[in-house]
């Protein structure tokens, strides 16, 4: 599996936090911009973005290049990430997920878990 | 990212229908207001705001509303020398939006706003 990050914060961590929980994954850092084309030309399987507000630089490029239905705000301001939301999320074929950076220890673990479960 | 840059960004996400038409006019308006600000074309750390932006602007347009940046995040951006500037770009936005936007997605924009003078101003202040 291949997971590309992008989004505008945390990205170093959104990496490490991914190796540290299962270093098969491959994982690599780009641009918003770039990493949305990564999924449209089929080079990653996955999109994890963080910015501020978890809709904004997170994912406005993948929600243009993907599609909103293949994207999922997992995360905002004062609205921690559900793990019953993202399962479902990830259950309805979403491929690019979004969070706030302060989300992102619990994010991450928590998409991949329900990426897993749904493999 | 230059003013070609951003257009190529901001008319991807019209495209898409991502933003809305008024907010990717503001968008751009604020992105030529900048560059005037700070005496470049070419804006460091530019693309994070400029994205957050129009997003924003669209969905306030929505009628939906992010909650506020953490009260310690804003004494710091408060306390930044170019938060003055700030204030005056986020008064422009109102001015070419034509009302008011609401305090907490006006705190996120402070914070941006500050973070880019920050870069692009430091460092002409540097030169």
């Amino acid at each position: 599996m291949k997971i590309v990050i992008g989004g505008q914060v945390e990205k170093k961590e959104i990496e490490r936090l991914i190796k540290e929980l299962d270093p098969s994954i491959e994982t690599v850092v780009k641009s918003d911009l770039e990493a949305a084309m990564e999924m449209k030309t089929g080079k990653a399987d996955y999109y994890f973005g963080a910015c501020h507000t978890g809709g904004g630089g997170a994912l406005a490029m993948a929600i243009a290049m993907l599609g909103r239905n293949l994207c999922q705000t997992v995360s905002m301001p004062g609205k921690k990430p559900k793990e019953e939301n993202v399962e479902e999320a990830v259950k309805n074929g979403k491929k690019a997920f979004g969070f706030t950076g302060d989300h992102v220890e619990t994010a991450v673990p928590m998409i991949l878990n329900a990426i897993k479960t749904n493999s | 990212m230059n003013l070609q840059a951003y257009n190529e960004r901001l008319q991807l996400l019209l495209d898409q229908k991502v933003i809305s038409s008024a907010a990717h006019e503001v968008a751009l308006q604020a992105f030529k207001q900048i560059m005037e600000v700070v005496g470049k074309t070419d804006i460091e750390q530019a693309e994070m705001l400029f994205t957050h932006l129009p997003m924003a602007l669209t969905r306030i347009e929505a009628g939906e509303e992010a909650e506020a940046p953490a009260v310690e995040i804003m004494r710091e951006v408060k306390q930044s020398e170019h938060f003055a500037i700030a204030e005056e770009q986020i008064a422009f936005i109102e001015n070419k939006w034509m009302r008011a936007l609401p305090q907490g997605e006006k705190e996120f924009l402070y914070m941006h706003y500050v973070t880019v003078l920050n870069t692009n101003l430091y460092k002409e202040e540097l030169r």
